[in-house]
């Protein structure tokens, strides 16, 4: 069985397949648009898992999903600064983001993460001219935990991880939630189906809140 | 050989050979929405990418041959020790994926990296998220076809002429500039026009060493590698940009500067 879940997920999931809380199954990672992308253009996958709601109505609209999707988890943006870098120094509010010495590497508007923190800087007034646009919340956490940029935009489950400092967003739309379909061309939808309901297992979730995901 | 004097056998696999090349070309120009090409190639991310491509990829040319025929010449002519090794490095980035190159050069010129991060403390340099590292990605991956090219190309002389031209009181300096390498031209030329290539299509290394972002490091295949997510369409149209940009150069060039590759014809008369 094939499951392809957005990228902020990785460490979560695989932690929870690990203790055996989900059944057997090939998981891959990536930006969740990418994964969209390919489910509608056919890829044999037999679950996915996006970071937002928009890439969600993409799959819905594509009509390529096999009954209602689960939401099982949300997380809440959060700026990255790397420990060893000038970030931590500089970067202690969200305003600091837009200041001319601070390096800042983004998502790209089309990945979860880099919509939400679109929308969280303009509501925020801050204007920021970012180093990259990187196709997935992982490529931000990279360039930042490498010391290439001072700081970024990710989520709260990245914090802590690599050496990243930082602090949550606190605007209370910087939260996004995280939704499971089956695929119509899902090989043993059962098998499927199970595999979603085990996202919403107490097991699961259990990992999810131990990696700081926030209750669905 | 003739037409007719090609076996069949021979016949039936370069069919293969040519189909898995011109079957995808056509795959593409027939899924292309030729009615809406103007209006999804005329918006300025567009031409941003186009002219940052067309611009980097020049340069990249510009400084491969510069840097890459006198390689060649020390490859195919000198005679220290160690060159046989030198030969393999340089020829690495043929064989190692882009990606892999692209997080080689940013553990070396990244702000921590072995060279980045005393340009970093010492002269105030970034080469990161630079169209300088767009040029340095495309460096690292086509470079090795202009050295390739032009060592083959000059070890094919048979050293008659620069022998001549020694003889005659030439020192290697000017045997090297008027005899070696106007015969070895057209080999530098082919080799120039695979690096270009290359350079053109650039993608792995440019995404990770270089970065993304429109009018700075976004070249023509980062922009299709990222709307191919949230707009087909106007992947398919950077496609065929692409596909048309290299053609008119390709075709341009023809054989006036680049007969078959690497085949060298020696000039009747060297000047001297």
């Amino acid at each position: 069985m094939r499951v392809a879940a957005a990228a902020s997920l990785r460490d979560a999931l695989t932690a929870a397949a690990g203790q055996g809380a989900l059944p057997a199954a090939e998981l891959s990672f990536a930006g969740s648009q990418a994964i969209a992308a390919q489910a509608i253009a056919g890829a044999p996958l037999d679950v996915v898992i996006t970071a937002d709601e928009v890439t969600l109505n993409r799959l819905l609209e594509a009509d390529v999903v096999d009954g209602a999707p689960r939401p099982f988890a949300r997380n809440r943006l959060a700026v990255i600064v790397s420990d060893a870098g000038g970030g931590a120094r500089l970067v202690r509010r969200l305003a600091d983001l837009a200041r001319p010495d601070v390096r800042v590497v983004l998502a790209d508007p089309a990945v979860p993460v880099g919509r939400l923190a679109a929308v969280a800087l303009a509501r925020a007034g801050v204007i920021v001219h970012p180093a990259s646009l990187e196709q997935s919340v992982a490529g931000v956490v990279t360039k930042v935990a490498l010391g290439e940029a001072d700081a970024g935009i990710a989520y709260i489950t990245d914090l802590g991880h690599d050496d990243l400092g930082g602090f949550a967003v606190a605007d209370p739309t910087a939260v996004t939630t995280y939704h499971a379909v089956v695929l119509r061309s899902a090989g043993d939808r059962a098998a499927a189906r199970r595999f979603v309901d085990a996202l919403q297992g107490a097991a699961t979730q259990r990992a999810l809140a131990a990696s700081g995901f926030l209750a669905p | 050989m003739s037409a007719k004097r090609v076996p069949a056998a021979v016949g039936v696999l370069a069919t293969v050979g040519a189909a898995i090349v011109v079957v995808p070309i056509i795959g593409l120009l027939a899924k292309t929405h030729w009615s809406g090409l103007v209006d999804a190639l005329s918006g300025p991310a567009v031409a941003d990418a186009l002219g940052l491509s067309l611009v980097t990829s020049a340069i990249t040319t510009f400084v491969a041959v510069a840097v890459g025929v006198p390689l060649a010449v020390v490859l195919a002519r000198a005679t220290v020790p160690g060159l046989r090794v030198l030969r393999a490095l340089v020829t690495i980035p043929l064989a190692l994926p882009p990606v892999a190159g692209g997080v080689a050069l940013l553990l070396t010129f990244g702000r921590r990296g072995l060279v980045g991060a005393w340009l970093d403390e010492g002269l105030g340099l970034t080469v990161p998220f630079t169209t300088a590292a767009v040029v340095l990605a495309q460096l690292f991956v086509s470079l090795p076809f202009v050295v390739a090219a032009t060592e083959a190309g000059i070890r094919a002389l048979d050293g008659r002429h620069e022998d001549a031209a020694a003889t005659l009181g030439a020192r290697p300096g000017r045997v090297l500039w008027r005899v070696t390498l106007p015969m070895a031209l057209p080999s530098i030329g082919a080799g120039a026009v695979l690096c270009w290539a290359r350079a053109l299509g650039e993608l792995g290394a440019t995404i990770t060493f270089a970065g993304n972002l429109p009018g700075r490091t976004q070249t023509v295949p980062l922009a299709m590698f990222v709307q191919l997510d949230q707009d087909p369409d106007a992947a398919v149209a950077l496609s065929v940009l692409l596909l048309g940009v290299s053609l008119v150069v390709l075709i341009a060039l023809r054989d006036r500067w680049v007969p078959a590759f690497g085949r060298v014809r020696h000039r009747a008369e060297p000047t001297a």
